[in-house]
């Protein structure tokens, strides 16, 4: 198919004065590496966002701050329930429970990884966990038990 | 045959991706990381939620190669991915979702030649951008797809923008007149009206 000339200049201008800046695409390059050292055995599937109900009313400068983001996530036999709440700007806070469908209370961590690393917090013998000092963007949980990495979820942003 | 070609060629880049290659997925991020900043950028509220659009859709990406089994679905996959990753992050924040780049970045290089030159391809791309900033938002999030992202399909670009598959060529259409129009009226010289 041709190329309309104003679409190839728009591909020129957006290609030139507005790149992927050389940061994300070095954080790209690294993606593949990071994936292999947290290959889960099972998949923990998102089955719940808060960002899929209704949209509220936008926040106004002085208002509260937004809410939590509210995610459920399931695997076989177990539920995770994770609240990611802002904290200061730029850092988040996760606090949630590991519900084991058996009523046996899971033992383990909860494992957030982040943009530049991770952080965990251990489940206490409710199943409950609270993860501090994540930096916001993107993130995904990952419940370890027992050393090795037991389900991960997608990538998502907060 | 080149198609067949290009589409063999992306096949083995993904295998290998996905057996743990590295210059084989730095390959595919060289290749397509236009098209993940293009859909990111189109679809976020500000340049720093793009840039964790753009971010995550890569981690996604890697986590997930082994699933993408028709290499010429990959463009597809990742401005579907992007532009509902920075949809669910506009409603998550309580924010809409505007469009566009940001002025002071819309600075195109110089291109080496000579002072005139220099002035004209200045002015063409400020004017060229400034047509674009009048279009609707839906007018402005299609064409910075189509743009960057010229071998996706209308199947795929309808998927990714969540329109109807059948509206993608007319709307298309539409657009590209809308922006011609604009930049008639802009006075944009030739060599970049076409």
């Amino acid at each position: 198919m041709r190329i309309p000339s104003e679409l190839r200049a728009l591909r020129e201008l957006f290609l030139a004065g507005d790149p992927a800046p050389s940061r994300v695409v070095d954080a790209a390059y690294a993606a593949v590496a990071r994936a292999r050292e947290w290959s889960a055995s099972a998949p923990l599937e998102l089955v719940c966002d808060s960002a899929d109900g209704p949209v509220s009313a936008p926040v106004r400068a002085g208002e509260r701050a937004p809410a939590a983001r509210s995610l459920s996530f399931a695997m076989p036999g177990r539920i995770v329930e994770v609240d990611f709440v802002p904290t200061v700007p730029g850092t988040l806070r996760a606090t949630g429970m590991v519900i084991s469908r058996t009523g046996q209370p899971p033992t383990g961590e909860l494992v957030v990884r982040h943009g530049t690393g991770h952080s965990a917090g251990e489940l206490d013998e409710h199943g409950a966990f609270r993860v501090d000092d994540i930096p916001s963007g993107p993130v995904s949980p990952v419940l370890r038990t027992g050393g090795a990495v037991t389900a991960a979820a997608d990538w998502l942003v907060c | 045959m080149h198609e067949v070609g290009e589409s063999n060629a992306g096949a083995v880049l993904l295998h290998r991706a996905a057996d743990g290659d590295e210059a084989a997925w730095r390959e595919l991020v060289d290749r397509h990381s236009a098209v993940v900043w293009g859909a990111a950028r189109a679809h976020s509220a500000t340049a720093a939620d793009a840039e964790d659009v753009y971010q995550a859709t890569w981690l996604r990406l890697a986590e997930n190669l082994a699933r993408i089994r028709e290499p010429e679905a990959l463009p597809g996959w990742l401005v579907t991915t992007a532009r509902r990753e920075s949809v669910r992050l506009a409603k998550a924040r309580n924010r809409e979702s505007p469009v566009g780049v940001d002025q002071a970045q819309v600075d195109v290089p110089d291109p080496g030649d000579g002072p005139e030159s220099r002035a004209l391809r200045s002015m063409a791309a400020s004017r060229l951008w400034q047509a674009f900033a009048q279009l609707p938002q839906r007018c402005q999030q299609l064409l910075r797809i189509v743009a960057v992202a010229p071998e996706t399909s209308y199947a795929q670009v309808s998927e990714s923008l969540g329109l109807p598959r059948g509206s993608i060529g007319p709307k298309r259409r539409r657009c590209l007149t809308s922006l011609r129009e604009r930049m008639a009226s802009g006075g944009l010289p030739e060599e970049v009206a076409g």
